[in-house]
């Protein structure tokens, strides 16, 4: 049976349909592709491969610090609560126990608590490097563009690499970290690493400002280490007075972290030691660099008046790095490499001179100039004009003063732990 | 003579020539004078079928039809009716009120009669018919039990009728469901109609989220099927695309009436859904509204078809709580049942369908809907409007067009208590001490009832169905479809200021805050095909198809927010002058498919098909290939090659083999930042915001999951009356695309890999049977069982599980956990359990150090049900009596009632106080803990009056001991308080009487008058469950509930609504 065969003039359509369908389905196969690619950018995302060009060097600069001071916006309240900086305020927060500071303040955090620090720290470690491979990837027209990309992708490395060295540690008293993925590093070698790309930025800085910061941190890093004389060298190159701050900065929407824990509108979960407020009234001008204000919230069971931190509000920068803090170490390091009192004390007294008058009961209150130093009295200047940095928990460790007490001080952390997290993600660290 | 050769022209001028001479002497020469002649009536009842069309086609004509596809045939039959109309050889009648027709003048020759009427089976007889003779012929129908003579989807340009279908396709008639049943949302009318389909509806508040699972929900972490809605691919009101906003998610299907629909076809997996490409991996269901086709029964009134025919439907009742909260639960129970309430229920339908001439079908509707929930505060307000116009402008093209316009407003008050959100009803009224005296426990009820939690949808639906089959090639055939969805949505949280939102007994009252979301998604899908039908070879036919299938997406997102509202009665946001914030968030996506398949029968006997689709997706990665899916199936119609005896009038073997995928998201296969709120530094600057790196990173060799599914099945139907169909499945998941855990220390914690493999199996049954069929009394029973099981076979590399915590659930525990674990069911609840006591040293049980906990994590059961299944019926007396009831159940399913465990935190355990009091640990005893919850003074536990204290060392005391443990609501929690949640529920009720024949003598209705029916109906009329909570279909997970891994957890849920509802339909 063959009467459904179509008639010659069908066949002809057929053949002429077969044709346009191949053809059209040869351009539907070539131009599918070009179809599901062809979607604008989300307003909300930016692709990384769209990340190419000279003029987002800026963007990628913010994105490269921002992520930085990310990290330490999470990371240095969580230090200063370790150090005896700053404890955990029994009885004032009723309604917000955080048995989690308590912990940390007892020298026994938990490692679960670091997993945002931690990860923030490794994520701005990340990004420096994303940015230093874009290097290769965007057409430069602009030699000093370019090596303001490998400055800052190296001075943020290193940067992320110091604060772990410094600040983390695999157990109690072992510092060090890990980075992508690797065993655990001790600090010194950690720090090592971050010297190099120290280096790198320094070739790379184009300002004298630049120079001197990265010196201020090398200082830090080889005080740290203990090599006195490389890091001598360094805070002599580094910033000097007049020379601006380092500074994370907050907008509102990414507000500075302290006033979380301490802030003045808060359940004041950490309250300063209480040697600050002695500070302040035994020479009420300490107040112009120790900002305190008295607690303000109805405390449940506690009478006494207690004191809160006042340095920050939400968009209160932290100090990353300061000339004070260099000078501080240039007199550190004279007395330590060669003993050089008046050279200490010119320092000391400079940072001293430069602290803020304040208003008294008693009148304009200055401080007063010191007339000799030792390392005892620097570890006490540091104290007093580092307040609320997170960086004390550095000097309790480089002088061994402890505060911790009872059963569980032989136990007690030095560093901040390795995060719960890494231990879970990374097959090369076990825990010890 | 030499014989002359005439030229071709002249050949060509001599056939003319005849054939003029012919067509001019044709009405003389080819008299049209024979007659058909008959009746037609149901071959068991006898009952005249008054309104059954009768239809006379040439055979060959009727062999080319066979042909055809069955898309349009089905809609536009009007002008078939008509001697007169564009065929001339096409005859037709309709059977009278008289039970006879009559078919005059027909031309002699062969022809096929086919006899149709609803919801019976056609009657096909091949006539030869000759001059000036009368045939009389007495048709008998069978009614079509089952409707496996409906055209059901097999493909993205295929369909047929069910009995000669190759995979198991679930079909449900929801225009007769409609007219039994109100029901809320479409989705609602799915529960227990299809084998292998089972809904969890988020709770019972109107309007809130549903996860569809479809058999072993194929993918590995699951997945939603995809929705098309005459044709438009709708993903529905997609509210959680971003979570952490204070809404609860929208159901898909919220915005569309049940009663506008007429049929949902729910294609179960690969095997069916294939060719509808990536993302059909868990199912397509395809949703068809009514249109204008006027069944042949409104021709009976007069030789012309009425123009109009007018339907209007009312449905009015009310919704209360299916079930309470029990004391065996919370002693608060009675404080939360006083907040629930009776709602009031009304929907006005008026449904319009008719013809514009014999080219234009049309059907309009409007839909106006008013609910108040069983909760304060949660209301719906809708209306819809719908039109769909079919148009045939010259024979063989066909213009469907659809539109759809929908205005809602939902006010559904937070259910979900994740995040810190302290103002939902029902845990204000059960989360607390029972010894407080207080009523709410955290929030006051003036502040609760002031919160407004509203959202605005304007959803518009319309689509344009063009389809052209050519006259001078039959077989051929060319659809085009485009379809395009719209939604603007503004959703508003707002608590006023001046009340105290905080949990904080002294909190000041708040400034109040103000959140407003506006969605506003658009999307667009587009379908060519192809086709091209024929017969090869004596008896083998085939089609050849090809098409091509796309889809475009985007959402906007933008919200904003703020607080502190300084002037009372003022709320506009820019007032508010604290805490704002604003945010915009896009989502783009592509898609397109190019389709290739071939259907052959032999005979309508033996069928074999192919096809493959090639996909292209935006989120594809950039390294990794197109995606290829191949799909074949198989088919063989035992009952047709004759050695069965007669009785046996469907016996079908199908099987069938697809591939689908599941695509990765864009942030999965490109590495992508994000702008977002950000500190700076002095050196790099800082303008508030920089790029925050998108985890996971982005894999450029990303592929979609691959789904495969094989299915084996067997149709049959006896005695065209009893019928079964039973489908085996089998599904493997690999490649699941899995965010694999990277070291922290990388700087990114997740990268995308295909890493993940899952397998399932099931077999799915419908058994039915009309088992009483007489004129007066008509009973159809309907079984549906299915039964589904999965395994995880890898989670990536070394990983063991993929863990979700679901959400903060009160003091002292953060929730349960579900697990997707290697080598366990999907959608596990996994915990620790209490293995002993522990006792102090004075013998009184150790509360502080709790009992001892096993050093594994131990399965214990999955949320996913592992068989569902239904029995219904349909009860029709004297014809007009309609009783219609549907029983639904499902076992080896596990819900966590954390309801339960936060009483007994919060002392309001019946059981936990009595054993504490037992035990000698309630306050004031001597073995006195203290409060339950640190910290909280409420929760003391007070000794419970006529309860002993044991003596501790005792067997008795150990006893209690070890019963006390298990309501340990810290320790082992999910194993405590982990509940077997079997259930068989009476989900629907309904009794019609269609009133017209009745009351048409004795009132003298007008003849105009064609329908008059009045109906009651319920729905959750009753549940028996094993589960102790208030309902126990509840899926409540802290993430989105249609997405989450966490299922099945009861936190402060709210039951769902029993419904209540009388209908009254009028029709002209």
């Amino acid at each position: 049976m063959n009467s459904f065969t179509p008639p010659t003039r069908h066949r002809t359509f057929l053949l002429a349909m077969l044709i346009a369908v191949s053809i059209s389905s040869a351009f539907i196969l070539a131009s599918c592709q070009e179809y599901v690619r062809d979607i604008a950018a989300p307003v909300d995302l930016i692709a990384d491969r769209d990340l190419n060009q000279e003029s987002q060097l800026p963007l990628l600069y913010t994105t490269v610090g921002g992520a930085f001071s990310e990290a330490i916006r999470l990371a240095m309240p969580y230090s200063s609560i370790l150090s005896d900086e700053f404890a955990a305020a029994n009885g004032i927060s009723r309604d917000n126990p955080q048995p989690d500071i308590f912990n940390l303040d007892d020298g026994n955090p938990r490692r679960e608590l670091m997993n945002n620090p931690w990860g923030q720290l490794a994520g701005a470690r990340f990004q420096a490097t994303n940015l230093l491979k874009k290097e290769s990837l965007i057409r430069f027209t602009q030699d000093s563009n370019r090596k303001k990309l490998v400055f800052v992708g190296n001075f943020f490395r290193a940067n992320a690499e110091h604060y772990l060295a410094a600040f983390f540690g695999i157990t109690a008293r072992v510092g060090g970290a890990t980075i992508t993925g690797s065993p655990f590093i001790p600090s010194t070698n950690m720090h090592d690493t971050a010297l190099a790309k120290y280096a790198l930025a320094l070739q790379n800085a184009q300002t004298p400002y630049e120079r001197r910061l990265v010196n201020s941190f090398v200082a830090r890093v080889q005080l740290l280490e203990r090599r006195f004389p490389e890091a001598l060298a360094a805070a002599t190159n580094g910033l000097q007075q007049g020379n601006a701050a380092f500074q994370a900065t907050f907008p509102a929407t990414a507000y500075n972290r302290w006033v979380d824990f301490a802030g003045n509108e808060t359940a004041h979960t950490v309250l300063p030691d209480p040697r600050f407020r002695a500070y302040v009234v035994a020479e009420p001008g300490e107040a112009g660099r120790i900002a305190l204000a008295v607690g303000n919230r109805p405390a449940s069971g506690r009478t006494e008046a207690y004191y809160i931190q006042a340095k920050y509000t939400a968009t209160t920068p932290i100090d990353l790095m300061t000339w004070q803090e260099n000078a501080l170490m240039l007199a550190e390091l004279r007395l330590r490499v060669s003993n050089d009192v008046s050279g200490a004390l010119q320092e000391v007294n400079r940072v001293r001179a430069a602290v803020p008058a304040v208003m008294t009961a008693q009148g304009v209150s200055r401080l007063a100039m010191r007339t000799t130093t030792n390392l005892d009295s620097i570890y006490i200047e540091r104290d007093k004009q580092l307040f609320g940095t997170g960086l004390r928990l550095l000097d309790q460790r480089r002088f061994n003063r402890w505060h911790f007490q009872g059963a569980s001080a032989a136990r007690a952390w030095y560093f901040l732990p390795i995060a719960q997290n890494e231990f879970t993600s990374n097959p090369n660290l076990q825990v010890p | 003579m030499p014989i002359v050769p005439l030229s071709p022209l002249y050949r060509y001028a001599l056939v003319l020539a005849i054939v003029g001479l012919c067509a001019a002497f044709a009405p003389s020469m080819c008299a049209q004078n024979a007659t058909v002649r008959g009746s037609a009536i149901d071959k068991q009842t006898r009952l005249t079928l008054a309104g059954a069309s009768i239809s006379l086609v040439p055979s060959e004509e009727a062999k080319q039809n066979d042909l055809l596809y069955a898309y349009e045939g089905a809609r536009m039959s009007l002008n078939m009716l008509s001697g007169e109309s564009a065929k001339e050889l096409r005859y037709g009648a309709v059977v009278g009120r008289d039970g006879n027709y009559e078919i005059k003048n027909i031309k002699p020759g062969n022809y096929v009669l086919t006899a149709r009427y609803i919801g019976y089976k056609k009657n096909v007889r091949t006539l030869r018919i000759e001059s000036d003779k009368t045939l009389e012929l007495a048709l008998e129908l069978v009614p079509d039990v089952q409707g496996i003579q409906s055209i059901v989807v097999t493909g993205v340009a295929s369909r047929t009728a069910k009995e000669f279908a190759e995979a198991a396709v679930g079909r449900v008639d929801m225009q007769t469901l409609t007219d039994n049943v109100r029901f809320q949302d479409p989705l609602q009318a799915l529960v227990g109609k299809v084998p292998g389909l089972f809904m969890q509806f988020s709770n019972g508040a109107m309007g809130s989220g549903v996860r569809i699972n479809v058999r072993s929900s194929a993918s590995l972490l699951g997945g939603q099927p995809v929705i098309f809605i005459d044709g438009v691919r709708s993903t529905g009101v997609d509210y959680h695309t971003y979570p952490s906003i204070q809404f609860d998610e929208v159901s898909p299907l919220a915005t569309l009436t049940p009663d506008d629909i007429e049929t949902i076809e729910v294609l179960k997996g690969p095997v069916a859904s294939s060719l509808y490409g990536t993302s059909g991996q868990n199912g397509v269901l395809l949703i068809s509204t009514k249109r204008g086709k006027i069944p042949p029964s409104a021709l009976l009134s007069g030789a012309d078809p009425p123009p109009l025919r007018v339907n209007y439907r009312f449905t009015g009742g009310w919704q209360e709580p299916s079930r309470t909260f029990t004391e065996d639960v919370t002693l608060n129970a009675a404080n939360a049942n006083r907040i629930l309430r009776t709602g009031p229920m009304a929907l006005h339908n008026l449904l319009l369908q008719g013809a514009l001439g014999n080219t234009v079908n049309f059907a309009a509707s409007i839909t106006q809907r008013n609910e108040q929930g069983i909760l304060p505060r949660n209301d719906a307000a809708q209306t819809t409007a719908r039109l769909n116009v079919d148009v045939q402008p010259v024979n063989g093209f066909i213009a469907k067009f659809s539109a759809s316009l929908a205005k809602s407003n939902f006010n559904i008050p937070t259910q979900n208590e994740n995040g810190g959100i302290f103002s939902g009803w029902i845990r204000n009224t059960l989360a607390g001490s029972p010894f407080s005296g207080k009523r709410f426990f955290l929030v006051d009820s003036a502040s609760i009832a002031a919160i407004q939690n509203g959202i605005d949808i304007t959803h518009f639906m319309g689509s344009l169905d063009l389809s052209y089959t050519p006259s001078f090639l039959p077989g051929l055939r060319v659809r085009a479809l485009a379809g395009v969805e719209e939604i603007k949505s503004r959703a508003i949280y707002y608590e006023p200021p001046g009340f105290p939102y905080s949990i904080d007994p002294t909190a000041e009252p708040s400034g109040g805050f103000r959140l407003i979301k506006n969605f506003l998604p658009s999307r667009y899908n587009f379908d060519a095909n192809i086709s091209y039908s024929r017969e090869l070879i004596d008896g083998l036919n085939a089609t050849f198809i090809a098409g091509v299938q796309g889809y475009d997406k985007r959402s906007l997102i933008d919200f904003q927010f703020a607080s502190n509202f300084t002037s009372p009665g003022i709320k506009a946001i820019q007032t508010g002058t604290a805490g704002r914030g604003t945010s915009e968030l896009d989502e783009r996506f592509r898609e397109v498919g190019i389709i290739a398949r071939v259907e052959t029968n032999y005979q309508q006997t033996y069928f074999l098909s192919g096809g493959v689709r090639n996909d292209y997706a935006s989120t594809i990665g950039d390294r990794a290939p197109t995606i290829f899916y191949p799909q074949g199936s198989f088919a063989v119609r035992l009952d047709r090659i004759g050695f069965l005896p007669k009785e046996i009038n469907l016996l079908k073997l199908r099987g069938g083999y697809g591939e689908s995928g599941k695509l990765p998201m864009l942030t999965q296969s490109s590495t992508f930042w994000k702008i977002f709120a950000g500190p700076g530094t002095t050196l790099t600057g800082s303008s508030g915001y920089r790029l925050f790196l998108e985890t996971p990173i982005g894999n450029g060799t990303i592929n979609p999951e691959r789904v495969q599914e094989l299915e084996l099945g067997i149709d049959a139907e006896v005695s065209d009356m009893y019928g079964a169909e039973i489908t085996g499945f089998y599904q493997y998941s690999r490649d699941a695309i899995l965010n694999s855990g990277s070291p922290i220390s990388n700087g990114f914690s997740t990268i995308a890999e295909n890493s993940g493999r899952a397998s399932g199996w099931g077999v799915e049954a419908q058994i039915y049977g009309r088992v009483i069929n007489t004129p007066d009394v008509a009973l159809q029973l309907n079984l549906v069982a299915s039964y589904a099981d999965n395994m995880i076979d890898s989670v990536g590399g070394q990983q063991r599980f993929i863990f979700e915590r679901s959400f903060f659930a009160g003091p002292g525990f953060l929730g349960p956990s579900n697990y997707i674990f290697k080598g366990q069911r999907r959608g596990l609840f996994m915990d620790r359990p209490v293995i002993a006591p522990r006792f102090r040293t004075n013998g009184y049980y150790d509360w502080n150090r709790g009992p001892q906990i096993d050093s594994v994590l131990r399965p214990l059961g999955s949320s996913v049900p592992l068989a569902t299944g239904s029995f219904s019926w349909t009860l029709t007396l004297f014809r007009d009596f309609t009783f219609y009831g549907l029983v639904d159940g499902g076992l080896g399913r596990y819900m966590f009632n954390s309801t339960r465990q936060q009483a007994a935190a919060y002392g309001s355990n019946a059981r936990f106080n009595e054993l504490a009091t037992r035990l000698g640990l309630a306050h004031g005893q001597a073995g006195d803990i203290g409060a339950v919850t640190v910290d909280d003074p409420d929760t003391y536990i007070r000794p419970v009056a006529g309860v002993q204290a044991l003596q501790p060392n005792t067997p008795a005391y150990q006893a209690a001991a070890e019963e006390f443990m298990r309501l340990d609501t810290r320790y082992g929690t999910v194993a405590n308080y982990l509940e077997k949640a079997d259930w068989v529920r009476i989900r629907e009720l309904s009794f019609r009487w269609n009133a017209r024949n009745s009351l048409a003598t004795a009132l003298s209705l007008p003849d105009a008058l064609r329908t008059l029916t009045l109906g009651v109906s319920a729905r959750n009329v009753f549940l028996w469950t094993t589960y102790s909570g208030a309902d126990v279909e509840i899926n409540a997970p802290a993430d989105i509930p249609s997405r989450s891994i966490v299922q099945s957890s009861d936190i402060w849920s709210l039951m769902q609504a029993r419904t209540v509802n009388f209908q009254l339909e009028i029709g002209f």
